[in-house]
């Protein structure tokens, strides 16, 4: 009798505790971001918001401070991973952290390795530094986003609230690390 | 015709007249509020001189990236240069300067934050500014998902708070410019 009360108490309660985990703005980011293809590896979703699923909310391990995607223009115009490229992100504490990009393009900093990062931030992909400040999210991919319909430029995604996919832009002076894991 | 039905229609009708009635006129009114200067905000000398960065300009920096204010998802929206668009133009972030629309609708959703209380800080010249929900949340005295943005006495604070004083363009833009500066 009483083993049947608290399976019932339990029952009810679970709803209720899977409802106060519910936040719409970020299930929605992932609900539109599609389902998963194939197994999820460090270089699954090129260019997605990587932390909305790799934070507190999301819940994917390993959880990230900084993460995001970088493109090469291929000879006809078309965006590549740009594999190898040394991402440096600095901190508003002199904190700095490098990380290397694999065969995806993709790169993150992990949370665990970043505890106390300090918004806003900086960063540089190869030689090329951002023109503005990252203000409170570690997802490259929330402002630098894909291309989708609102895109003024289809191919690397700029618009009225993008400035498109990161490209590295490599030169010859371009420092090479070794990704491609 | 039925008199249930009628009965009805006339107990609609009635309540509809009421309904009018209740808003009358005050339902079209408009309410005009005051904010400060708006030349010291935009940097757009009143008497026709060039353009100068100003709080408009500082602001787009620290408090519009796409992240914060210059999302779609957030109040106080802030469009610029390196932010978001004018979803009216063709531009794109990081493409063409920010345009004098762009800093007007900027003046319009700060100065919209509180209308009642910017308008009372317009008239007291800036005695009230620092109970302003804007000016709070710079200094991180209340919660800010964005954190201190500015420190009181810095470049940053200055410029903000001498905007919102009543200061004339020529005092409150260097300290715009000096913050400006270390982004």
């Amino acid at each position: 009798m009483r083993a049947t009360a608290l399976a019932i108490a339990l029952a009810a309660a679970l709803p209720l505790s899977v409802g106060c985990r519910y936040d719409p703005v970020p299930q929605k980011i992932i609900d539109d971001l599609g389902p998963e293809v194939g197994t999820p590896s460090a270089t699954h979703r090129p260019g997605e918001p990587c932390l909305v699923c790799h934070d507190n909310y999301g819940g994917a391990t390993p959880a990230f401070a900084v993460a995001g995607t970088v493109f090469d223009r291929a000879m006809d115009g078309s965006l590549v991973p740009s594999v190898g490229i040394n991402v440096i992100v600095s901190d508003s504490a002199s904190g700095l952290r490098k990380a290397c990009t694999n065969a995806a393009g993709n790169f993150f900093v992990k949370r665990d390795d970043w505890v106390d990062i300090t918004f806003p931030l900086n960063a540089q992909a190869d030689n090329r530094g951002m023109s503005s400040l990252i203000g409170r999210d570690g997802s490259c991919g929330s402002c630098h986003k894909l291309p989708d319909r609102t895109s003024e430029d289809p191919i690397t995604g700029a618009g009225h609230g993008s400035p498109g996919v990161i490209i590295a832009g490599r030169t010859a002076a371009s420092s090479a690390c070794p990704g491609g894991m | 015709m039925n008199p249930r039905f009628a009965i009805v229609a006339v107990l609609l009708a009635a309540i509809a007249s009421l309904a009018s009635g209740c808003l009358g006129a005050d339902a079209t009114a408009t309410q005009t509020f005051k904010c400060p200067s708006r030349a010291s905000f935009t940097g757009e000398s009143p008497d026709g001189g060039a353009d100068v960065l100003a709080v408009s300009a500082f602001m787009e920096r620290r408090c519009g990236t796409l992240d914060c204010h210059g999302s779609t998802l957030r109040p106080m929206r802030l469009l610029g240069k390196f932010g978001l668009r004018d979803p009216a133009s063709k531009n794109i972030t990081g493409g063409a300067p920010t345009t004098h629309e762009e800093i007007d609708q900027n003046y319009s959703a700060v100065c919209n934050v509180e209308p009642e209380q910017m308008d009372k800080a317009a008239a007291d010249f800036g005695q009230s500014a620092e109970k302003l929900l804007i000016l709070q949340k710079a200094r991180g005295v209340e919660g800010h998902k964005g954190g201190t943005i500015v420190a009181q006495g810095t470049p940053g604070d200055d410029c903000l708070l001498g905007w919102l004083r009543g200061d004339k363009l020529a005092d409150v833009a260097p300290h715009c410019q000096a913050a400006l500066g270390g982004l």
